[in-house]
């Protein structure tokens, strides 16, 4: 049987902006801390001719609040620290009640040469 | 009167619980009780302080409805009783207070009387104040003795001639770790359940706000 847990996760915000030498740079400040339902932790391998790519898939479950409801709205300005690990969020399952949020997030490896 | 359990000695005329009705006059509406710490802890939403507001106002609904389930203050709640005419031909006249908290040997839970007025006999009728001397606190009995009896001005066609304001004190039971537990599952079912209706029937855990409170619940006779 799966086991969902709650665990520690820092919600971040996101800058985007650009450096001296004309590189994008994105700047994570954390915002706060939450305890969402951890659950669906999905890693995958992609071999390509070249390269291994790791992709990990994750969903957090979260409690509807305001904050919440503004990563629903500006899902590209956040990102969530678990297990000490920066992860995107790709989709995000807002409840039909509005209470809970439930977002799916990925995180790419540096791909590993075949 | 015929029924006289509870009655004082040689005071054949009181009932028990002679008051003839009592409301509440003063209650905190505004103090928190459990931290939020506590509530964001419970409801797993730790560092996220966005529904801090809303917490707040679910935390004093939650701690007014354990005042009232165990009828023990958490914070001060004042009280205004009224005794009828039949209460007052008894010497001593003693007088129920209706809602009380036992006072342990903290200090708390006590009562303190705020003023015990009557009904005087003029025309128009002046409520009056009682001076303290005339009457004491009897906390065996939660009840007022007027070892005097009645001012002889009371007046005997107001319903309810005389008056008396007191505050019950926090109990000291309000800081067991049991009973803020409860307030919290109470907190989280009110969190996780906003509208009178489910489609569905909603479970009692075992163990729960219920089981956790009875045993501090007085009995009421």
């Amino acid at each position: 049987m799966a086991i969902k847990r709650y665990e520690n996760v820092d919600v971040n915000d996101l800058t985007f902006g650009t450096n001296a030498y004309g590189e994008y740079t994105t700047t994570i400040t954390k915002k706060f801390t939450t305890r969402p339902l951890v659950s669906d932790v999905k890693n995958s391998l992609a071999i390509t001719e070249r390269y291994r790519v790791y992709q990990d898939l994750i969903q957090f479950t979260m409690n509807y609040t305001p904050w919440i409801q503004d990563i629903v709205i500006n899902q590209n300005l956040y990102s969530i620290t678990w297990r000490a690990k920066d992860w995107r969020i790709t989709d995000i399952i807002e409840a039909n009640d509005r209470m809970s949020v439930t977002l799916m997030c990925y995180r790419s490896d540096p791909v590993t040469k075949v | 009167m015929s029924d006289t359990l509870g009655q004082v000695q040689y005071g054949s005329t009181r009932n028990p619980f002679n008051y003839d009705k009592f409301e509440q006059i003063n209650r905190a509406l505004t103090t928190g009780w459990l931290t939020l710490e506590e509530i964001t802890q419970q409801l797993n939403l730790f560092g996220d302080e966005s529904q801090d507001d809303y917490l707040s106002g679910l935390e004093l609904a939650v701690r007014m409805h354990i005042e009232d389930y165990l009828g023990m203050p958490i914070f001060p709640v004042s009280y205004r009783s009224y005794y009828g005419i039949s209460s007052i031909y008894a010497s001593p006249v003693a007088l129920d207070l209706p809602q009380v908290s036992y006072a342990d040997s903290y200090g708390s839970g006590s009562v303190v009387i705020n003023s015990v007025k009557y009904y005087n006999d003029d025309d128009p009728v002046t409520l009056t104040t009682l001076a303290s001397t005339n009457y004491t606190y009897d906390p065996t009995g939660n009840k007022l003795i007027l070892p005097n009896g009645t001012p002889s001005d009371i007046n005997v066609n107001v319903t309810s001639p005389i008056v008396i304001e007191y505050t019950v004190n926090p109990n000291f039971l309000q800081a067991y770790p049991v009973i803020k537990q409860a307030a919290l599952l109470l907190l989280t079912h009110l969190y996780n359940n906003r509208s009178e209706t489910t489609l569905s029937k909603l479970q009692n855990i075992p163990y729960g706000v219920d089981a956790l409170l009875r045993p501090y619940k007085p009995l009421v006779m």
